[in-house]
């Protein structure tokens, strides 16, 4: 019963992310650079950075919930076919698992539990949850490169990295302006 | 004289007799054996990438100020491509290897620029921080090429053909080293 409690929270936080991209994300790019085509590769992508939380915070486990919650949701927010959006899903995931199987090859974690669960200290998972966004916004940057090659200009590699990296930064960003608090919840979780 | 400065001038000696290896005797293999295709481009096996790492892992972001002008004479001189191209690549390349080694010193909370060879540091084995500098390295190199040649020669080179040939070349390297692993320990006095 709790990890579907846990699953639901999550799809939650999938959905605020999708929102805010929706809503806000959108029309500010569109807004700010308008001969820009950003139907492949959005400015910032917050959706990733949502499912990097949900993977540190429940590791593998939280798979799932980013590559079916983000096919169901690209399909119903933003009008992308959908086959199209379960491939979209199918990335991150691959994304994800990659850069989580990373940073566990690395630290020698347990990969069921996620690193939120695995840390001591708060700054202990801000610099991992750093690690796994790069390596995360690297993977993902190259596998949406790799499948949409030749379909956009040339600089299309380097918009999905940038897109990438900056929606894991604000994830990173969130989580460093939380440390203190995280700092309780790590404590009181070891304690 | 800095007491390194012969160690760091065999080792750029090195690096530059394998990228000739590479390009002279190695591309006309492949080129050979699989047609010319992209081989210009990109390899499938890419031997100086598993030594650039093992250096960079072993002797630390030092390392870089050899390896930098080596790898912009090699592909200037042996691959014979634009020297614009051999700047892009070597700033590429070298700008990824010193980014993998500073993303796996900080979750350790270690100087950004330090090799895992040194010290008493047991927390990171080189067989892991080797595999993975490798693989962050190519996907860097690879979302910056692929860009790269795509907007200069109008030629559009999947990332991926970049990290398999890269980690199959750091692979390879690493098995030899590890086959003749014991004369050059007794060489540098390796602890």
């Amino acid at each position: 019963m709790s990890s579907l409690r846990y699953y639901f929270a999550a799809f939650v936080f999938l959905v605020i992310a999708f929102l805010v991209q929706w809503l806000v994300v959108v029309p500010l790019q569109g807004a700010l650079f308008p001969s820009v085509n950003f139907s492949l590769s959005h400015l910032i992508s917050v959706p990733f950075g949502a499912g990097l939380v949900i993977v540190l915070m429940m590791g593998f486990k939280g798979l799932p919930v980013v590559i079916f919650g983000k096919a169901f949701l690209e399909t119903s927010l933003m009008d992308v076919a959908p086959m199209e959006a379960v491939i979209h899903g199918v990335h991150d995931g691959a994304a994800l698992l990659l850069a989580l199987l990373a940073t566990a090859y690395m630290l020698r974690r347990d990969l069921k539990h996620g690193l939120f669960m695995q840390s001591v200290c708060a700054s202990t998972l801000v610099r991992q949850a750093f690690f796994m966004t790069i390596m995360a916004s690297l993977i993902d940057g190259v596998l949406h490169a790799s499948i949409n090659l030749g379909s956009a200009d040339a600089t299309l590699p380097m918009r999905y990295l940038m897109s990438h990296l900056l929606g894991g930064a604000s994830l990173f960003a969130m989580l460093y302006l939380l440390r203190y608090k995280l700092s309780q919840w790590v404590t009181v979780k070891d304690a | 004289m800095h007491k390194s400065l012969p160690l760091h001038a065999s080792l750029a000696v090195l690096l530059l007799a394998l990228f000739a290896f590479q390009f002279e005797v190695l591309q006309p293999f492949e080129k050979q054996l699989f047609g010319d295709g992209q081989i210009h481009f990109v390899d499938w096996l890419f031997l100086p990438h598993g030594l650039k790492v093992i250096l960079v892992v072993i002797l630390g972001s030092s390392v870089l100020w050899g390896v930098f002008p080596v790898q912009l004479a090699a592909m200037w001189l042996f691959l014979g491509t634009s020297f614009e191209t051999a700047l892009v690549y070597t700033s590429v390349a070298t700008s990824g290897l010193w980014v993998g080694l500073a993303l796996l010193n900080i979750p350790a909370d270690r100087p950004l620029g330090k090799g895992f060879a040194g010290g008493d540091d047991t927390t990171f084995r080189l067989f892991r921080a080797v595999i993975l500098i490798a693989f962050i390295t190519s996907l860097i190199t690879g979302l910056g090429m692929s860009t790269w040649y795509a907007s200069i020669d109008g030629e559009w080179v999947f990332p991926f053909k970049f990290l398999i040939g890269d980690m199959l070349g750091t692979l390879v390297v690493l098995a030899i080293l590890v086959a003749v692993r014991k004369p050059i320990f007794n060489a540098v006095k390796f602890k």
